[in-house]
């Protein structure tokens, strides 16, 4: 994982992404206990794409084979891992992804997003395997309140949270 | 009865400290978890007609 992430990292110094964070399953890893996944989940800002309706992924997968990384259904596989680059869909991923951390994977800087974004962001997507998560995930990981209530309230999604809880 | 719901709270509260004690590992041990839990669960993808791959840390060590 280290090299995948020492790629992802080069797309950003190379301008190829405008910003990136790891979400997803792979992300909760550094906060909570493992838990099966097989794909590595990259939100992502796009050059020129902020005010786009269309968003066009070709030049970031073209800059990929590239370097000799091939594209596997939706996944680019960079060094053994499968890696999805979903580009921010919403406010509340921008603003995650925005204010995503700095995390040490073997040495190596990974932007990760933040614990209570993650949260916002389950809460968001709603999934049968969200809900789940969720209940398992806010009994095992000390969370901060304030923060969780405040992202979930600016987005219209504390009822919501407060009825899965 | 009452003995049978305090057995199940302490079940409970096992899995609970389980998660904790999980959720406080290194990343890169959670990763090496991770990677034995696909392996474990690729034959019951296959079986079910998903393709999927763990993954191979070697990249790492190149």
């Amino acid at each position: 994982m280290k090299k995948t992430i020492e790629v992802v990292n080069q797309l950003e110094t190379e301008g190829i992404i405008n910003g990136y964070a790891l979400g997803g399953a792979t992300a909760l890893l550094f906060y909570a206990e493992p838990a099966l996944t097989f794909d590595i989940d990259i939100f992502i800002f796009l050059p020129n794409a902020e005010n786009s309706t269309l968003i066009d992924l070709g030049p970031l997968y073209q800059a990929l084979r590239d370097k000799g990384y091939e594209s596997e259904k939706e996944h680019m596989m960079i060094a053994g891992i499968p890696v999805q680059f979903i580009p921010v869909y919403n406010d509340l991923v921008r603003e995650a992804v925005h204010k995503a951390g700095l995390k040490n994977y073997e040495g190596v800087s990974i932007k990760v997003i933040q614990f209570e974004y993650l949260l916002a962001i389950m809460v968001d997507t709603n999934r049968p395997k969200d809900r789940e998560r969720i209940g398992q995930l806010i009994h095992s990981v000390p969370w901060n309140q304030k923060v969780l209530y405040d992202i979930l309230d600016r987005y219209s999604l504390l009822e919501r949270f407060k009825k899965l809880k | 009865m009452k003995n049978r719901v305090k057995n199940i709270k302490d079940i409970f509260k096992a899995k609970q400290e389980r998660r904790k004690r999980l959720a406080g590992l290194s990343i890169e041990e959670k990763i090496r978890i991770l990677v034995q839990l696909q392996q474990l669960a690729l034959p019951i993808y296959c079986a079910r007609g998903l393709n999927k791959k763990a993954w191979d840390l070697n990249f790492d060590q190149e």
